[in-house]
């Protein structure tokens, strides 16, 4: 579903991302320098992270700016049980590792996965999408933490040590927050669960937190596997995934790897549909499906879903199975999509049980 | 001479009504499941519940009955106004009314009350369409110049325009703004039966109306004071106006969006075809509307299957130098 909805709006309106409602208007084109300085993993540097000289002393050289601030004007006294904790243990090399003690993350995405792998202690701010439970799993714990709007200044007035966020919506407040000399990592959107766990990986070594992360790591793919052990290889049941705006997932997006790793076949793949993908509420009512995937309606209406409730699906839904996989749980390129793989794989055990 | 023009006439209804005919059917037969022809006109026909039946009469039929109405509804209503207005740049789109009728169907659809009370989304529009229609009134005064009018128009256009865009930005569905495209432009994209049995109704009733109007604006022609001196009623006039723009315009927009020029470009185009006489340009326009509509919801399927090209880019992309033109001539006639 979050490839759906990501895929939207990159269609329907460039680089905007519907689901971080600030950036709407100003989200451009990630800058090109930004997109340069993507981290890129690879395997050796996933193992032994060794952060490169300038985040180092960016990463040294922020913290101190903000002890000044907080000296010199009460005002900005931000979070003192962070400060405290921060003043506690001054941030710097430990174990050979930087460990960033005042994160801001920007996107919901990040959010989660920062969420997963350090203490509430550690972050100065979250995504406001995080703090709702339509678009985050991890929303009853987010709630507990401040959220960051994406301004520029916003962040900046939080004198964070490390800012996180996707390659995806951000503007030009990135150029910004680089310029005043704030240690920023631009992560890349998961369209596999490779990415996932490469994701997990590269935020691990950023945090100092690689151990964690191989843990996490370990327990997402032993759900994976209990869950494909449930099925063989020889029949599967056809899904279509119906997206919001009539989109749906073909190959190399994560929602068509949580389909075929629930032992299920992608409907968009006999189409020979790639990426996300506009798939016509026709060929979705020809390819007659065994069951039809679609994202849960927000609550405020919109007429992008309601493409679901077309009455041309009704005439399907009685033969075809028909699951509502929430938003949320596939979103974001989290080990969280682990409960969408249970939830459809649940799904298609019992079409494969049906005469 | 009289019996001539009247089989002329004839000649040109029927021309017409075959030109609809012809565009429904391919309406039918377009789409990107690229179905066999005699497969789809079977499915039409047939009761078996095929999944080809089921693209042809839930998806493909509402699209092309919707273009048709609605196509008929913009045309006629700037024939309408034009007559009404003695003013040949009159037209829904250009005088506010389409876009204030889309803020109506906005705030019903976006607030969720549609959820509840499907009724509420032509009704909204109505009321939207209405009010642009008796402020724009308002604001060009009675024997307003044509430049005033457009200019009134021209006001609450954007304003409506504005108000859209805000409402839907503040929407807390993250989907919402990207539909703003959708409220100013139009497109008849996964439009169902729903759809129909919510607007017709009203924009039939609106219809209606205009053709009770057909006489009075004959007699329109030749000023308001003449008219009234046959014997017919201004004030009459203008509600039975006011009333079928705002019912049919508005139940049209209500379902598919905004879509411009329409109303400008079909009267103008038929008008010399009937002697310039209101009445008959009526049901032509009607007619060349519901072609016009149907020709381009039958484009945008065909330039861009997959990107969901939206109806207004097309409508405006003629119609756009066509108003150019239209000022031009009318700065010439000095009106």
């Amino acid at each position: 579903m979050l490839a759906g909805i990501f895929h939207v709006a990159v269609t329907a309106a460039g680089s905007h991302d519907p689901l971080t409602g600030e950036d709407t208007l100003m989200a451009g084109d990630l800058p090109s320098s930004a997109r340069q300085s993507q981290i890129r993993v690879h395997p050796a540097e996933v193992i032994s992270p060794k952060p490169a000289k300038g985040h180092d002393q960016q990463a040294l050289r922020a913290p101190l700016r903000f002890n000044l601030k907080r000296k010199r004007s009460g005002a900005h006294a931000i979070k003192t049980a962070l400060a405290t904790d921060h003043q506690r243990q001054p941030p710097g090399p430990r174990n050979g590792l930087t460990r960033p003690q005042r994160i801001v993350s920007l996107n919901i995405c990040t959010d989660q996965l920062l969420m997963l792998l350090v203490d509430d202690a550690r972050i100065a701010g979250v995504s406001h999408l995080s703090h709702r439970d339509d678009t985050s799993v991890m929303a009853e714990r987010a709630r507990r933490l401040p959220v960051s709007y994406v301004q520029a200044e916003d962040i900046y007035l939080k004198q964070p040590d490390l800012v996180l966020t996707m390659s995806f919506g951000t503007g030009p407040q990135i150029e910004i927050l680089r310029r005043l000399g704030l240690r920023v990592e631009v992560l890349t959107p998961a369209s596999s669960f490779d990415d996932i766990r490469n994701n997990l990986r590269q935020l691990g070594a950023i945090l100092g937190e690689a151990e964690k992360a191989i843990d996490l790591i370990a327990a997402f793919d032993a759900r994976l596997s209990q869950a494909q052990a449930t099925f063989q290889d020889t029949k599967r049941p056809v899904a279509g995934l119906n997206f919001a705006n009539g989109f749906t997932a073909g190959r190399g997006t994560l929602a068509d790897e949580i389909v075929r790793a629930a032992g299920l076949e992608n409907l968009a793949g006999r189409y020979g549909l790639t990426g996300n993908a506009r798939l016509p509420l026709e060929l979705l009512v020809l390819g007659e499906p065994d069951l039809i995937v679609e994202g849960r309606s927000f609550d405020p209406p919109s007429l992008a879903q309601m493409v679901f409730a077309h009455p041309a699906l009704d005439h399907l839904k009685p033969t075809a199975g028909h699951a509502v996989v929430a938003d949320r749980n596939w979103i974001c390129g989290t080990p969280h999509v682990a409960d969408a793989v249970e939830t459809l794989a649940a799904l298609a055990a019992r079409i494969r049980a049906r005469p | 001479m009289i019996a001539l023009k009247d089989r002329s006439h004839f000649a040109l209804i029927g021309a017409l009504s075959a030109l609809v005919a012809g565009l429904f059917l391919a309406s039918i037969l377009t789409g990107p499941a690229g179905l066999p022809v005699i497969d789809s006109l079977q499915a039409l026909f047939s009761s078996e519940p095929t999944a080809t039946r089921i693209v042809i009469t839930e998806i493909r039929l509402p699209r092309a009955l919707l273009a048709a109405m609605i196509g008929a509804t913009l045309a006629l209503s700037g024939a309408a106004l034009q007559g009404y207005l003695r003013n040949p740049l009159a037209e829904p789109g250009l005088l506010g009314i389409t876009s204030s009728a889309s803020l109506g169907a906005v705030i019903a659809i976006y607030t969720g009350l549609t959820v509840v009370l499907p009724i509420a989304l032509p009704l909204f529009a109505l009321a939207g369409a209405i009010l642009a229609v008796v402020v724009v009134r308002m604001l060009a005064g009675q024997d307003a110049s044509t430049m005033t009018l457009i200019l009134a128009g021209v006001a609450v256009t954007s304003f409506a325009a504005a108000m859209t865009s805000l409402a839907l930005n503040l929407s807390p569905n993250p989907f919402a703004a990207l539909e703003i495209v959708y409220w100013l432009l139009g497109s008849l994209k996964d439009r169902s039966m729903t759809h129909v049995w919510l607007a017709a109704p009203f924009m039939l009733a609106g219809w209606g109306l205009f053709a009770l109007t057909a006489r009075a604006l004959d007699a329109l022609t030749l000023g308001e004071d003449a008219a009234a001196s046959l014997g017919f009623s201004i004030v009459r006039v203008q509600w039975l106006v006011v009333l079928a723009t705002a019912l049919s315009v508005g139940a049209a927009t209500s379902v598919a969006g905004g879509i411009g020029f329409i109303g400008l470009v079909v009267p103008h185009v038929l008008r010399p075809l009937v002697s310039a006489q209101p009445s008959r340009l009526l049901l032509a326009s009607a007619l060349g509307g519901a072609a016009t509509l149907l020709a381009a919801d039958i484009a945008v399927r065909l330039i861009a299957p997959d990107r969901d090209l939206k109806l207004g880019v097309l409508t405006a992309l003629i119609g756009a130098p066509f108003f150019l033109w239209l000022i031009v001539k009318t700065r010439k006639e000095g009106l």
